[in-house]
């Protein structure tokens, strides 16, 4: 028996609560996912700034202003943007509103909570399919001013779907354990 | 029938609590499938939506203030804003409006503003005998300002809403006046407050020390200069200016102030990916949203349905107010901002309005919305700073959401206030 996350360990042991070691593995590994995938975003953060610097410098500074960073960082924000958005399904951090779901007892809240997770499983499987059939259809296709296929611009959509099916997943998961998942990097 | 599962999936997602996103996006999904249409059309808009060269501004603006928060230029503009009017009388209420005018400025984020500023000056005040509420309230209503200056990411957003009418330079020009309007509504409010309570005046620290706290704030204010001049003078686009003012923070933070760790920069950087993820998924799928929604006229049927009640340009703008102040009660700035603006926007031009001046009329609503309850995101931060119950604060609301009603009402139905100086450096 132990916690659910990785920094569920810091919590005081009330708020702590125990769940099998199979679930406990499950948690800790969307955990270390989740800070992966927003580790690349914060690389992709870099590398888009760096790339929009080269940018200003080339322009001013050796009168030859590249041609490649402006779709380089257009390609690279999608990456971000998506890793970003399917681990704000686990933080929880997606913007809301206040909803009718106060007025329920906690069975009927849980119940449409549930129900909200799967909604949002079948938008991430949507986008996922979505961002497949696109991708596949320019593949063949170069971006102009960057030698890489315009597919490339796709595969974000397809990758950051399934995780945001995944995340919603481990939520109905962790309610229907009756425990919360704690977000993996503050 | 396709506008009816547009809107009802759309609205009872949201009662449902389903994230804005997801509840765009699965409403845009059914709509398409009942059409007949292929889904992936759906996330081809949404991709497009989200690769456009200037909502690059929008991780660069978000990353700008987080290393300024995380940075240290708090303390320092809370010392310069004390040495200033630190004298005057409620001086800590004054001090608490200009640093938090000063640090919105950096950050353009009134949340961030509420976190930084409210963590320093709320538990400063009432250590020196203010009370919990006031410190509240003065806090969460100068916060406000930020999103009307140049460093506000929600103004592209309306950029985009709008459909690309109106451009970062413009929203950066029409914002100063209404700003500096705001920020003087709620220096005047703090003041006749702080009177009526009967609070202290502070001392004057000398004008050696006004100099000192004035040269330390300055190279972070300096990020303004950065952003709004690089963009108006033509040398930047909006994009390089948040790369140049991420640049120029992490260099004063790092090496000028010596304050910016390598594990504050982490998680400045992780919070501006979180928030990126979340601003800019939603943009992508609005983008959906928007098309479905022109397609069906809802702006026309919106404008119908107000035409019916009056023709008079000024009650057909009060009475956008009044829907947007409703929308803003329950939704986010930039779901607020994607949601409205393409049914409000066609509405309010055909009556004369110009939409640069909408656009300040729509941030300024999101501003309330921020500090009313149920979603008023910076009145729940305030009051969860300042350990003070919702409803003490809520009782002493009422002079500054007046003020911040009348700064509106005064945009709102002069148009001057917005658009004199966008058109004396704008000329048409």
């Amino acid at each position: 028996m132990a916690v659910q996350t990785e920094d569920a360990a810091s919590l005081p042991p009330a708020a702590a609560p125990y769940v099998s070691q199979a679930w406990d593995k499950y948690f800790r590994f969307n955990g270390w996912l989740s800070k992966q995938c927003l580790r690349i975003a914060v690389v992709g953060l870099c590398v888009i700034l760096a790339a929009v610097l080269t940018q200003i410098f080339g322009r001013y500074v050796l009168n030859d202003s590249p041609t490649w960073t402006e779709i380089f960082a257009l390609v690279l924000i999608l990456y971000v943007t998506c890793l970003s958005a399917a681990v704000g399904v686990r933080d929880q951090r997606h913007i809301g509103m206040e909803s009718i779901v106060i007025f329920l007892g906690p069975k009927g809240r849980t119940r449409i909570e549930i129900f909200v997770f799967l909604s949002m499983i079948t938008f991430g499987l949507a986008m996922s399919y979505g961002g497949a059939i696109l991708a596949d259809g320019v593949w063949d296709y170069m971006n102009p001013g960057l030698p890489i296929s315009q597919g490339w611009s796709y595969i974000p959509l397809f990758g950051g779907g399934l995780l945001i099916s995944y995340f919603a997943l481990e939520q109905i998961i962790a309610r229907l354990l009756n425990v919360r998942v704690v977000p993996s990097w503050h | 029938m396709a506008l009816t599962i547009l809107c009802l999936t759309f609205v009872v997602g949201l009662l449902l609590g389903m994230p804005v996103v997801f509840a765009i996006g699965l409403s845009s999904i059914a709509t398409v499938a009942y059409e007949g249409l292929p889904m992936a059309i759906v996330f081809q808009r949404m991709e497009a939506g989200m690769n456009v060269f200037a909502f690059l501004t929008i991780p660069f603006f978000i990353f700008t203030g987080e290393l300024m928060m995380y940075g240290g230029i708090a303390d320092r503009l809370i010392r310069c804003a004390k040495a200033t009017v630190g004298h005057v009388r409620g001086g800590l209420g004054m001090t608490n409006v200009l640093a938090c005018t000063m640090f919105g400025g950096v950050s353009g984020s009134p949340a961030a503003d509420v976190s930084a500023m409210g963590s320093a000056m709320i538990p400063l005040m009432k250590k020196e005998g203010y009370d919990g509420d006031y410190a509240v309230n003065v806090t969460t209503y100068s916060s406000l300002v930020g999103a009307l200056l140049p460093t506000s990411h929600n103004m592209i957003i309306y950029s985009l809403a709008a459909g690309g009418v109106v451009s970062m330079t413009s929203l950066i020009l029409a914002g100063a006046l209404p700003a500096a309007l705001l920020t003087i509504a709620n220096v005047l409010t703090a003041y006749f407050v702080a009177v009526n309570r009967g609070y202290a005046a502070g001392k004057f620290p000398g004008w050696g020390e006004v100099w000192r706290s004035t040269a330390a704030a300055v190279p972070g204010l300096f990020i303004m200069v950065i952003i709004t001049g690089g963009i108006l003078s033509g040398v930047f686009t909006a994009a390089e200016a948040g790369a140049v003012a991420v640049a120029y923070a992490l260099l004063i933070t790092v090496f000028l102030y010596r304050s910016l760790t390598w594990a504050n920069f982490l998680k400045a950087a992780a919070k501006a990916c979180k928030t990126t993820g979340i601003v800019l998924l939603l943009v992508g799928i609005s983008t959906m949203f928007g098309y479905l929604m022109s397609l069906y006229g809802v702006a026309e049927l919106a404008g119908e349905g107000l035409a019916k009640i009056s023709t008079t340009p000024w009650v057909i703008f009060i009475m956008v107010d009044l829907v947007l102040f409703f929308f803003g009660i329950f939704l986010d700035m930039a779901a607020h901002i994607l949601v409205c603006t393409p049914i409000l926007l066609p509405i309010v031009v055909h009556y004369g309005m110009n939409p640069v001046q909408f656009g300040i009329i729509v941030l300024l609503n999101c501003c309330i919305g921020l500090n009313t309850p149920p979603v008023g995101v910076c009145f729940y931060l305030g009051c969860a700073i300042g350990e003070v119950s919702v409803g003490k604060v809520v009782k002493s609301i009422w002079p500054f959401m007046l003020a911040l009603w009348v700064t509106l009402l005064i945009i709102t139905l002069v148009p001057e206030t917005t658009m004199w100086l966008h058109d004396l450096l704008m000329p048409k």
